[in-house]
């Protein structure tokens, strides 16, 4: 009977606890520091505030402004810019005849103010502050950034937008057969 | 094997039809075989040098458009000497009252700016609180309310210089739009 016992005994396999089982799972901040993010909401990407007028006196004061409140909302101001004009010719004729009246040359004016790092609920307080102080025949578009925005500050390259064509053109399956290697 | 070869008269077969303008065609030049290491190596040299190219013209190929606002423009330059005036001295008692109005003005931009600082505090402040609210009543819903807006751009007018006219009568005419096109 005790021979019996002692089998039964042996059939269970005995482990004791390792000395790193008791210590536990080693926590994430041991091989590396842990930063806590702490913003508490999500942001938005970079914005573009455009200012536009036919008169750039007061669009250039308010363009100040536009920084100035975004810098005591805590965004960050990434640039602050003049873009060229649209200039407009106005034609108007004498009525009920197509003599010109009056000829009038016109330019809508244009500011940027590009901001970043914006939280996401700010946003509108941002937006009512500046509406409040928008002044008379300006017109304010808030926006994301985008490349184009970027890339109508500056003259079109001609020759280099050639050359890049060229490079895509090699990419082009009809013309890489006829260049014999494929 | 007979049939096949009187099948295989010369009669049958038309010679081909040889003059000057065939011979001339380019369907008759035997087409040459490009070496695939040569058009490899060629199309690599191509490649490079394109993208040589393109990085140096990228180096010096952003140049803004000029803001005509911000320059002299050629008829105002040419006409400055006519313009030119002799600095204005002012008399103490209107050096104290321009002194006087400056400092009225700046106390009162000062007022105003801090008004809206003030405004921006509470504002933000109240925003902050009713979110954190919103947060422990239920967190899905602003989840919701503080996603960035969708409803971008955003385009707002400033006020008129005066309200509508009574009766107004838009006269005919044409808007054309004269912008410097640099393509």
């Amino acid at each position: 009977l005790q021979m019996l016992r002692r089998t039964s005994v042996l059939t269970e396999v005995v482990r004791f606890a390792s000395l790193r089982e008791k210590a536990g799972s080693i926590p994430a901040s041991v091989y590396e520091p842990i930063f806590h993010d702490p913003r508490e909401f999500p942001e938005h990407e970079h914005l573009n505030i455009r200012l536009q007028g036919y008169d750039y006196v007061p669009l250039e004061n308010f363009q100040g402004l536009v920084h100035r409140l975004c810098t005591r909302f805590g965004f960050n101001v990434l640039d602050s810019y003049a873009v060229a004009a649209q200039t407009e010719k106005i034609v108007s004729y004498k009525p009920n005849s197509t003599l010109v009246d009056q000829e009038i040359a016109l330019s809508l004016y244009d500011r940027v103010v590009r901001i970043g790092s914006v939280p996401a609920p700010r946003l509108q307080l941002l937006v009512n502050i500046l509406k409040a102080h928008t002044p008379i025949g300006v017109q304010v578009t808030v926006k994301s950034h985008e490349k184009a925005d970027e890339d109508y500050r500056y003259i079109p390259d001609g020759l280099l937008k050639q050359r890049q064509e060229e490079l895509k053109m090699l990419d082009d399956p009809v013309i890489r057969k006829n260049l014999g290697w494929e | 094997m007979l049939s096949v070869i009187r099948g295989l008269s010369s009669l049958s077969v038309r010679p081909l039809h040889l003059s000057a303008v065939v011979n001339g065609s380019v369907f008759m030049k035997k087409q040459k075989k490009m070496d695939p290491e040569v058009a490899k190596q060629r199309e690599t040299r191509r490649r490079k040098r394109l993208e040589k190219e393109i990085r140096a013209m990228q180096k010096h190929s952003k140049k803004p458009k000029p803001i005509d606002e911000m320059s002299l423009d050629v008829r105002s330059s040419k006409i400055i000497n006519e313009r030119r005036r002799e600095t204005v001295t002012y008399t103490e008692e209107e050096q104290d009252e321009y002194a006087v109005a400056l400092k009225d003005y700046t106390r009162s931009r000062n007022a105003l700016q801090r008004l809206d600082d003030e405004w921006i505090r509470e504002a933000t402040r109240m925003q902050t609180k009713a979110l954190s609210q919103l947060k422990k009543i239920d967190p899905i819903l602003w989840e919701k309310a503080v996603q960035p807006d969708a409803n971008l751009p955003l385009v707002s007018n400033g006020p008129a210089l005066s309200p509508p006219v009574k009766g107004y009568v838009a006269p005919d005419g044409d808007y054309i739009d004269t912008t410097r096109t640099w393509t």
